[in-house]
This record gives structure tokens, C-alpha cells and sequence, in this order.
């Protein structure tokens, strides 16, 4: 390993996980509001993560075993923010003791300013 | 759906920690059995008395610390009992002045100053042979001179305080830290140091 | 309001004042990379460190034990058990950490002896202090389990939180027995020292900050305690599934065998993944709120909380914990990157969040707002971004130049120290230092003055709901 890809590989896996955790905030704000940006942006930062991981496997010099969890931590966060949102909601609207509503789609933009529809 | 059950959850929860807990149980004994003073990782004190250096491993691909013959430090050869105890007052000394709080020993502590697992090897010290490195290092830390940019400071060190840690530099320097730091002084003899 | 919430505000405000003398020790420590010859042989870096460091633990672990104290009463609905000796046991505490600090500054260091050990400082990171505190502390700490257990027992079945805070508080309380011994043979040291860190701030202090948070969300956005206590069972089988084992990526270089490579980089790889559920389940809470919510710092510093943990642990943790990277980013100021934004977002974030909802409730007012909390909020945030960009920078340059290049000798490491971008992040890290600081400063302002200002707005949600 040079000094080189030992620094861009470093990068390349905080780029990894940071990319994921941008990718699970776009799919909860797509979540939350409508309109197709924010739908774009989360399939858009999910390909980013993907080619991520692809650098990590194909150009970086780390042993293989853990390319393969970069791999499978790939699919893995493709799961997590639905899941997670799914398993919320579920346990929100099982629970209906303080009478709020589950997120789901209001009709609104990004600011806060929403329209009744 | 049992995944909405919280006891479902709270049973994952306990299981999961028992479970890793006891695995770490397993490994920790393992460990403490391998990094006792005469283990497969720790060598036993009386290393002291021999040479070490630091060499490239290629079975391993990485360096390790090689013991070598007798290279004694301060004109004594130490038993194993001498050797233990000469030890433990080196850690006192280390503890007593908060060593750690400034240097890094296998790389842990502070990074102001420069890591110490391999200073007795270090090329500024290892000019000089067995004997005359002890000592040497030993006057240095009972009074520090200036070395670069930053000054080690004045922590009255006694002679006897300064033997010890530098037995326990020589000792820490034969660990096998999994090739830690890399590369360690090949830097320097290349560029012909 | 019970006593017990009475001395949790006492433990927040000593928690609040540790929090200023860590900035303050912190400032000076950063302040001699860049003039090494500050203050040698008077208060040498060491010196400033310890009090910075130590400065840390306590601030954090006085505003777990506040808040614990806070929230306690309230969820069993009758006051804690044994609260007059934990009163007076709060006050032995502020003195001998007074007294532990005054010894830090004046005496510093004593000669290798036991005399040294139990008086002066045992020079061991973090616990530091001398062994007479350190039986202090553990008997506060003891102390505070039985406020908890017996308190728990008294008022009958306790709740999911409650257990789960038990069954934590039980071995956080036990790892603590590590402040003790003087072990000869480094490699144990730090095999056992590992233990107390790692166990404590990626093990039981993250349960422990997950109860506080759940609590919090009750009290801030009436969560209700089914949902918080199944997402606490969640995260704590995720976060101890993954950071018990997850202890291996302190064992790479300390002379322990080379299992630990795979088995610490393994789970170490895996603890970003529960980060990130928080993360959804933070943001799921904001806009089932429509991020409207009556104590608004609070609920912000919550935020702060989940973001700051993910990145902070999560991110930066990543970077470096792969052994293949770690051997040249260990013991760099790129750990020191790692650290600083790791406790920050797992932890400062939180108590800071628990302070405005106390106050606020000491106070009398529900809702929250205003000007003030914004700039604590923008300047302690983006101040702890600062810092850690800049030794980040400092710590690539050092682990590519002193460690990859040079073979970390003492040599590599002067040249290293003297190189231009690592002192421009040196005078970097300090200026953001400053504006966190700064940060701080506000934060004690508004908490100060909080409520006696007629500046309180209700938010425009509840002029609308007519409250």
C-alpha cells in the first residue's frame, strides 16, 4: 500500500458511510414531502454510494474479505432507512395514546409552508 | 407482527449482549495468556539484557522486533526478579509523570510527543551501541535537551527513576505490536542516516 | 418539583461549569503547538491536557448523572430513594474534583512512588486521577446505582427504560474498577484501560444517552413510552451487538494476537449501521412534529444529537478503523479528529439538549425560542466542525509524511510538527476553538437568563392552536 491510496482509501470509506447517511436523509425527506426531487435525489445519492463501494472494491488495496463487507454494508444501508421508516410508522400507528400522526406524505414543500389539499 | 412486540425487541437486545459478552469473555482469556511477560506476544523482562532491533518479517510481511545477543545496559545483567522490578518502577516513573500525556506508548495516549514504542531503537539513540545508548538516554531524561521544535520539559527525573524507564523503553521495544509503527527506522537508514 | 429533580439541576450546572473549564484547558493545550515553549517547566502540555481531558469525563458524566436525577422522579411519580446522602455526596464530589484540579495545576506530578499514586496522579489517561478521588468518584457513582435500583424497586415494577438504565448502569459503574491498578506489563494496561474507554463510550454511555433521549422525546414531544422503549431495545441490541465486540479495534498494535483484526475491524465496520437508523428515527420524529415543536433549542440540540453521533462516530470512525488504515492513522491528531466530533455529537449534543428542557421547565415555560440559542447552536457546531476539519488535515498529513514516508521515527515526528499545512491546522484548530468557545459563552448566557427576559415567543404553531 503506497502513502497515497492509503490516504484515498481512507477518504473513499468516510465517503462511503457519509454518502450513506446522506442517502437515508433524502429518503426520509422524500418520505416527507412531496414532489419528485427528492425522490430523484435519494436514487441519485443511493448510485453514488454504490459507485463508492465500487471504487473501494475495485481500486483500493485492502484485503478482500473486507471489500466484501463493504459490499454487503451497501446493501445493508439500502435497507436501513426503509425499514426503519416502515418499523416506525408501524409502531406509531399501533400506538395511538397521544393521538399524532405518522409523517406520511402531507401535502406540503420544503419550507414548511403547506397547502390543505 | 412479532417485530412490533417490544418484548421481542428487549429478548434481541439481551441475547445479543450475552452472546458478544461471552465471546469477549473467551478471547480476553485467550489474550491476557498471550500478552503475559513471556508470552507469544510479550517478551519476558529480562529482554534487557539482550539486543533488539526492529526487522523486516517477509513470512509476515510486516516488521517485527528481533532479540539478539547480549547487549547490557548499565554495565549489570539483570536477573529475571532484578529485571521485573527494574520494570515496575520504569511504569511507575511513566504513570508518575504522565508520560502518556504527551507521548504515545503502541500508539495510545497524546500526540504531542513522539511515540515511545520503539524509542529505544529510535536512529537518534540507536548511533549509539548498547551501553553508551542507555546511558545517554537515561542523562536525557533526567535533563532534557533540546531536540527540535518541541522541548521536552524538566520532570526531575532521578538516575534511578531514569534507568528504569529506560529499561522499560528497551522492554517496550521488543513487543510485537502486529507491525507497529510501519516501517520504523527504514526511512532513515535509506536515506543513509 | 421532587428534590431529586432539585440536585439534577445542581449536577447540570457543575456539569455546565466543568463544561467551560474543559473549553478553557483546552484552548491553552492547543495553544502550544503552536508556541512550544509556552509556559516549560510551569504548566507544560501535560498539565493542560489532563485537565481538559478529565475535564471531559466529568462534564459528561455530571450531566448523564443530572439528568438522570431529573427525569427519575417523574418517571415512578415519587421521590428517589436515599437522596439525602446523594445530596451531601454531590458536595464531597465538587470538592475533591476542586481539589483534584488544584493538585492538577499546582503539584502536577510527584516521584515514582505510591505516595504519588493515591495524592497526586496516576498518569494513566482519562483516570488520571489520584486513587483517593477515584474511590470518591466510585462511591459516587455507587451512590447513584442505588438512587436508581432502589428507587426502581420502591415504586414497584419498573419501566422498560428504567431496566434497561439498570441493567447499564450495573457494569458502567463496574469498569470503573480500572481507575485502579498500576500493571506493570503495558500491553495489559491498556488491554484492561481499553475496557473501562471503549466499553464506556461505545458501550453502556451510549445506552445510557439512549435513555436520557427517550425520556427527553417523552418530555419534549410527548413521545409515547411504547414507541421509545421498543426503538431503545432496538438500538441497544444493535449498539452492543456491535460495540462489544467492536472493542478489537483497540487491540490491533498493543501487542495482543492478530485475531483481533478481524474480529475488532468487523464489528468495528458494522457500529455506523444503528448511527444511521438513529438518524431516520431523528429525523422521523422531526416531521411528525412538522419541526414544530414548543421548546425549539431542545428539540435542535436533540437533532444535533443523531447527526452529530453519525458523523461523528460513524463517518470519522470509518475512515480510520480498518487495521490496513489504522496503522498509519493511530495515535495521529486524525484520532484526535475522531475523538473530538465523537464526543461531541454522541454526547455533548444530548446533555445540551437536556439542559434547555430543564430549564425551560424550571423556568415555567413550555416553549422555547428566541435569537440567542441560534448563535450557541450555529457557533459551538460550527466551531467543533472546525476543529476536527482541521485535525483532520493535520492527521492525513501526518499519517501520509511522519508515519507512511518516514517510519514515525522521532525525526519524522519534529519534521512532521513543523510542516506548513499542519501548523496552519494548528492555528486553524485554535481559531475554531475560540468560536466555540465563543459558542459556549452564549450557551451559558441564554441558559442564565433564559425566561427572566420578556423575549420568550411562542412558536407560530401554538399562536395558531390558540395555546
Amino acid at each position: 500500500m503506497t502513502p497515497g491510496s492509503m490516504v484515498a482509501t481512507a477518504l473513499l470509506l468516510g465517503a462511503f458511510v457519509a454518502t450513506a447517511g446522506a442517502y437515508g436523509l433524502l429518503y426520509c425527506l422524500s418520505r416527507l414531502y412531496q414532489g419528485a426531487g427528492f425522490r430523484k435525489a435519494t436514487r441519485l445519492s443511493y448510485a453514488i454510494l454504490c459507485t463508492v463501494a465500487a471504487a473501494i472494491v475495485l481500486l483500493t488495496p485492502l484485503h478482500v474479505w473486507w471489500k466484501v463487507l463493504v459490499a454487503a454494508s451497501c446493501a445493508i444501508y439500502l435497507a436501513i432507512p426503509p425499514v426503519t421508516w416502515r418499523y416506525l410508522n408501524r409502531l406509531h400507528r399501533g400506538d395511538t395514546s397521544h393521538g399524532s400522526q405518522p409523517p406520511e406524505r402531507v401535502d406540503r414543500n420544503l419550507f414548511g409552508l403547506f397547502h390543505r389539499a | 407482527m412479532y417485530t412490533q412486540d417490544p418484548t421481542f425487541w428487549r429478548a434481541g437486545a439481551i441475547a445479543a449482549s450475552l452472546f458478544m459478552c461471552i465471546i469477549l469473555a473467551a478471547l480476553t482469556i485467550d489474550t491476557l495468556g498471550q500478552i503475559r511477560p513471556g508470552g507469544t506476544h510479550v517478551p519476558s523482562y529480562d529482554v534487557i539484557n539482550s539486543s533488539i532491533t526492529y526487522q523486516y518479517d517477509p513470512k509476515r510481511g510486516e516488521y517485527v522486533p528481533e532479540i539478539g545477543g547480549e547487549d547490557l545496559i548499565f554495565g549489570h545483567k539483570y536477573t529475571a526478579a532484578e529485571a521485573a522490578d527494574l520494570i515496575a518502577r520504569g511504569k511507575l516513573v511513566i504513570q508518575s509523570r504522565a508520560c502518556i500525556d504527551c507521548h504515545t506508548f503502541f500508539g495510545n495516549g497524546a500526540y504531542y510527543a513522539p511515540d515511545l514504542t520503539h524509542a529505544w531503537m529510535d536512529p537518534f539513540w540507536a548511533r549509539y551501541d548498547g551501553p553508551k545508548r542507555a546511558d545517554r538516554l537515561a542523562k536525557f531524561l533526567m535533563h532534557p535537551i533540546r531536540l527540535g521544535a518541541r522541548p521536552m520539559p524538566d520532570l526531575h527525573i532521578q538516575r534511578d527513576e531514569a534507568e528504569a524507564t529506560v529499561a522499560y523503553l528497551k522492554w517496550m521495544s521488543a513487543v510485537d505490536s502486529n507491525g507497529f509503527p510501519d516501517r520504523f527506522g527504514a526511512a532513515a537508514s535509506q536515506a543513509g542516516k | 418539583m421532587y428534590r431529586a429533580q432539585r440536585l439534577g439541576l445542581k449536577y447540570l450546572t457543575a456539569s455546565t461549569v466543568m463544561f467551560g473549564a474543559m473549553i478553557v484547558f483546552g484552548l491553552l493545550s492547543s495553544i502550544y503547538y503552536i508556541h512550544p515553549t509556552l509556559l516549560l517547566n510551569t504548566f507544560n502540555f501535560s498539565s493542560a491536557k489532563i485537565v481538559h481531558i478529565n475535564g471531559l469525563v466529568l462534564w459528561l458524566l455530571m450531566g448523564f448523572i443530572g439528568s438522570i436525577y431529573w427525569f427519575l422522579p417523574q418517571e415512578v411519580e415519587r421521590e428517589v430513594e436515599g437522596i439525602g446522602l446523594a445530596e451531601l455526596l454531590f458536595w464531597v464530589l465538587c470538592a475533591a474534583v476542586t481539589v483534584v484540579v488544584l493538585v492538577f495545576i499546582f503539584v502536577q506530578y510527584g516521584a515514582a512512588n505510591e505516595r504519588s499514586m493515591w495524592l497526586i496522579n496516576q498518569g494513566r489517561k482519562y483516570v488520571e486521577a489520584p486513587r483517593w478521588a477515584a474511590i470518591g468518584v466510585a462511591a459516587v457513582a455507587a451512590m447513584f446505582a442505588y438512587n436508581v435500583i432502589a428507587t426502581a424497586i420502591k415504586a414497584g415494577k419498573p419501566t422498560g427504560i428504567l431496566t434497561v438504565l439498570i441493567a447499564d448502569l450495573v457494569p458502567l459503574v463496574v469498569l470503573y474498577l480500572d481507575a485502579f491498578p498500576e500493571m506493570p506489563n503495558m500491553s495489559q494496561d491498556l488491554f484492561w484501560w481499553w475496557w473501562l474507554v471503549h466499553l464506556w463510550v461505545e458501550a453502556t454511555w451510549e445506552v445510557l444517552i439512549g435513555c436520557i433521549m427517550a425520556w427527553t422525546l417523552m418530555h419534549l414531544v410527548g413521545a409515547s413510552r411504547k414507541v421509545v422503549e421498543s426503538w431503545l431495545y432496538v438500538e441497544v441490541a444493535l449498539v452492543l451487538g456491535t460495540g462489544i465486540l467492536g472493542l478489537g479495534h483497540h487491540y490491533f498494535w498493543i501487542g495482543t494476537p492478530r485475531y483481533w483484526f478481524a474480529i475488532g475491524g468487523f464489528f468495528s465496520a458494522l457500529e455506523p449501521l444503528p448511527l444511521l437508523g438513529m438518524v431516520v428515527h431523528a429525523i422521523y420524529d422531526a416531521g411528525e412534529q412538522h419541526l414544530q415543536v414548543a421548546n425549539r433549542p431542545a428539540f435542535y440540540w436533540t437533532l444535533a444529537e443523531a447527526f452529530g453521533n453519525f458523523l461523528g462516530a460513524g463517518v470519522w470512525g470509518f475512515m480510520m478503523t480498518l487495521p490496513q488504515i489504522n496503522l498509519y492513522s493511530h495515535g495521529t491528531q486524525w484520532t484526535a479528529s475522531h475523538g473530538h466530533f465523537a464526543f461531541w455529537g454522541a454526547y455533548g449534543c444530548g446533555v445540551i439538549a437536556v439542559l434547555y428542557l430543564a430549564i425551560a421547565k424550571t423556568r415555567g415555560h413550555e416553549a422555547l425560542d428566541g435569537r440567542l440559542w441560534k448563535w450557541s447552536f450555529a457557533l459551538l457546531n460550527a466551531g467543533m466542525l472546525g476543529m476536527t476539519g482541521a485535525l483532520l488535515v493535520a492527521g492525513i498529513d501526518q499519517a501520509f509524511f511522519e508515519r507512511a514516508i518516514g517510519g514515525s521515527t522521532w525525526d519524522a515526528f519534529l519534521a512532521m510538527q513543523g510542516r506548513p499545512w499542519f501548523q496552519e491546522a494548528m492555528w486553524t484548530r485554535t481559531a475554531f476553538g475560540l468560536i466555540f468557545a465563543c459558542g459556549y459563552a452564549a450557551l451559558v448566557y441564554d441558559l442564565l437568563m433564559l425566561g427572566r427576559r420578556s423575549e420568550v415567543r411562542t412558536t407560530e404553531a401554538m399562536a395558531a392552536a390558540g395555546s
